[in-house]
């Protein structure tokens, strides 16, 4: 037999209320800050935005991202996020480093070496779109619909975009990627 | 999935059960962990690797690679044999429980020790430390990554059934539930299928053997794929097979933020913005708390929100009613949302919120209530029953250990030429293989290593530091050696995420098959159930070889 004492649905309830906040209210109680120390010096930023981590990691933590003239300076733990209290991992504290990299793709490109060389020229994105709505539409023809198919998973595991691409290819008819890694 | 701010606070004993918690997910299995552990919780670990959590733990068992199922049906058998299972609980709330014991009853514990490698002491040891207490399970993905994964994870969960150890403040048994974001809190349906659309029904591909279907789909062939979100040449297993399926393609376009293998081998490569410059919706897959994701900065140089350009290419293609030109973020999350959703409490300057409790509750299955046919806890899972009628495939509907492909008792033959089984965790310094080229990281890593035990490593003359060449008839990884006995013998640790243009990538060693129990074929198919059909990839279900270079 069990030793271990069981809560009744009744205590449950009562320790739920007691212990975790409420639902469907903003769990916010301080007040963004509008500096922050940077390189050891304190830095006055342009403004501070509250947003939240999708890098597929279920603890999504809340985020503070410092601004200043444009770029991202700093980011923060959310302090008032109930799971990471403030505190980040050492990817999201790299983030700014990220996303202004100078290594980034900076503009639409077309492969004009072998596949695999890493051979490419400068587009535009008119000129992007007409190329991939030709190869489309000539897919279509050629093949039919289901000879397209998305491949996407958890890179940014953010669902709001999915849905929009979802909506995209429902519409043009494409095989439909499912599953899980 | 039980909230950690509840479990942390209640529980006696936690076992984390194929979780590197140091790796992901730290703020929960670490930091709420510690508390409960500074409060007088025990922690156990199951792992066969020494990771940083199993350093800390109480007592870390470390079963063989992929010998999870029987580990559990050890402890269950034992857990009975003493009469320490929750007979109530068991009565009241299970379905199937004397088929489960008849299989139970088959692992002694010197069965136990002779199959899992653990001594039948500590098995015994656990098992009733796990049954008298207050105690949860925390699961990772660690033993769900062999083709016997699903039925590892059954018989874990019907440990904690076992033991009633479910649906209490403290005692639950957590795995990697899909969250809020598939219980009804996003409104995908109506999203993808919008209203007055002539939607027909499209064929699916499974997404672990894209690969296969890219090469074999038929009727039509896959002739243009559009690739974002997502690492296909990478983090795919074969990966030498992926770009033979690549360059038989009419198209690839990869959306991606920085040039690697994927992009080398795409026609089209688009600019694709980070999660701070565009707006997004991520409820989490282990808590219960939202905040909305708003674009902090301007997309940098020509970069496009993902939304844009799906909406973009829909216009030019003819569906513009359906993609209004001046719909912004904000618009497109209010049509995936509930309509009562309060939005101005969960986005900046304001939130989280806690998401309610209809979508997730803080301690699941706290009044008992189970959503299966039965409405128990199926121990015999009787929607395998049904599945088995219609689709091919291993549809055991009790927890067994059944031995994984590609591993020493599961093939022997190839075992005896590759005699090392690979494992490969998820660093804590990347996501896959993102953040890998970023200077931070770089300098964190250093180059990649691969964990050898030191009786390996001294049968085959190789020493720490040593460039080393990790092979089998797939492909073949250059990194340097690092004896330690982290791992077990015959078994060999290399990261997963490093790329195949920088060097010491291990997909391309794994073979591409499917875990789970439905056979899937070529991986193109007509119906998918997320939930039963339960595919994940064997990624860990890799044997090698491994010598000097």
């Amino acid at each position: 037999m069990s030793s271990v004492r069981r809560y009744s649905p009744q205590e449950i309830e009562e320790l739920v209320a007691k212990e975790i906040p409420p639902t469907g209210v903003s769990l916010a109680c301080r007040s963004l800050p509008t500096t922050t120390t940077w390189n050891n010096r304190t830095v006055t930023v342009d403004r501070v935005v509250k947003t939240s981590c999708s890098h597929n990691c279920y603890d999504t933590c809340g985020v503070l991202c410092y601004v200043k003239d444009g770029r991202l300076l700093k980011v923060e733990g959310d302090p008032d996020h109930p799971i990471n209290r403030g505190r980040m991992c050492v990817k999201g504290y790299t983030y700014p480093q990220r996303l202004h990299s100078p290594d980034r793709i900076k503009y639409p490109l077309l492969r004009t070496g072998e596949r695999g060389e890493g051979k490419f020229r400068r587009l535009s994105w008119d000129e992007a779109f007409d190329w991939l709505g030709e190869r489309l539409t000539a897919l279509r023809e050629r093949w039919g619909s289901e000879a397209l198919a998305e491949y996407i998973y958890s890179g940014n595991r953010e669902f709001l975009a999915k849905q929009i691409s979802g909506r995209f290819l429902s519409l043009f008819g494409a095989s439909k990627t499912v599953g899980s890694f | 999935m039980q909230a950690a701010e509840v479990w942390s606070r209640h529980t006696e004993l936690v076992i984390m059960w194929g979780c590197n918690a140091t790796g992901a997910g730290i703020h929960q299995d670490v930091c709420y962990l510690f508390e409960a552990m500074e409060r007088g919780a025990r922690l156990i670990v199951v792992d066969p690797i020494v990771t940083a959590i199993a350093s800390k733990a109480d007592v870390h068992l470390r079963p063989r690679p992929s010998t999870d199922a029987a580990l559990a049906l050890g402890m269950i058998n034992h857990i009975v044999s003493l009469g320490l299972e929750d007979r109530d609980f068991i009565d009241r709330y299970t379905y199937g429980y004397e088929e489960l014991q008849a299989e139970a009853r088959k692992w002694t514990l010197e069965r136990t020790e002779q199959v899992t490698g653990v001594p039948a002491a500590l098995v015994a040891q656990v098992a009733e430390d796990y049954a008298t207490h207050r105690s949860m399970i925390e699961c990772g993905y660690g033993h769900q990554r062999y083709t016997n994964g699903h039925q590892a994870q059954q018989a874990i969960a019907a440990l904690a059934a076992v033991c009633g150890h479910l649906g209490q403040p403290g005692a639950h048994c957590n795995y990697m539930e899909v969250g809020a974001g598939y219980a009804g809190l996003l409104n995908s349906g109506k999203v993808q299928n919008p209203a007055g659309a002539q939607i027909k029904k499209s064929r699916l591909i499974n997404i672990s053997l894209f690969g296969q279907a890219m090469r074999e789909a038929v009727d039509p062939p896959i002739k243009g794929v559009i690739k974002w979100r997502g690492t296909m040449i990478t983090q795919h297993q074969d990966a030498r097979r992926v770009i033979e399926a690549v360059k038989k393609l009419d198209f690839l376009v990869s959306i991606d933020q920085f040039p690697y293998d994927d992009t080398d081998y795409s026609d089209l490569v688009l600019p694709a913005c980070t999660m701070y410059e565009q707006w997004g919706v991520h409820p989490s897959y282990r808590h219960q708390y939202l905040q909305l994701q708003v674009p902090v900065v301007d997309p940098q140089y020509e970069s496009m929100p993902d939304i844009d350009f799906w909406a973009e290419l829909g216009r030019r293609m003819g569906y513009g009613e359906y993609f209004p030109k001046d719909y912004t973020g904000l618009d497109w999350l209010k049509e995936l949302l509930p309509p009562d959703f309060p939005f101005e409490q969960a986005m900046h300057p304001n939130g989280p919120i806690r998401l309610p409790e209809r979508f997730c509750h803080p301690i699941p299955n706290w009044d008992g209530k189970y959503n299966t046919p039965t409405g128990k806890i199926e121990l015999h899972a009787t929607a395998y029953d049904e599945r088995a009628k219609r689709f091919p495939g291993e549809w055991d509907p009790v927890a067994r250990y059944v031995p994984s492909a590609e591993s020493a008792e599961g093939d022997p033959e190839l075992a005896r030429r590759y005699p090392l089984l690979l494992i490969s965790q998820h660093p804590g310094t990347r996501t896959h293989d993102q953040f890998l080229n970023l200077p931070y990281i770089k300098e964190i890593e250093g180059p990649p290593k691969a964990m050898l035990h030191p009786d390996d490593a001294a049968a085959r003359g190789i020493q720490e530091g040593d460039r080393i060449r990790i092979y089998n008839d797939r492909a073949e990884s250059f990194v340097l050696a690092h004896v330690t006995r982290k791992v077990l013998p015959a078994t060999m640790e290399l990261d997963s995420g490093n790329w195949i243009r920088e060097g010491g990538n291990v997909n391309q060693l794994i073979h591409q098959r499917v875990a789970g129990p439905r056979d899937v074929g070529h991986g193109v198919m007509e119906e998918y159930d997320f939930q039963l059909d339960g595919h994940t990839t064997p990624f860990f279900n890799l044997l090698v070889e491994v010598e000097k270079a």
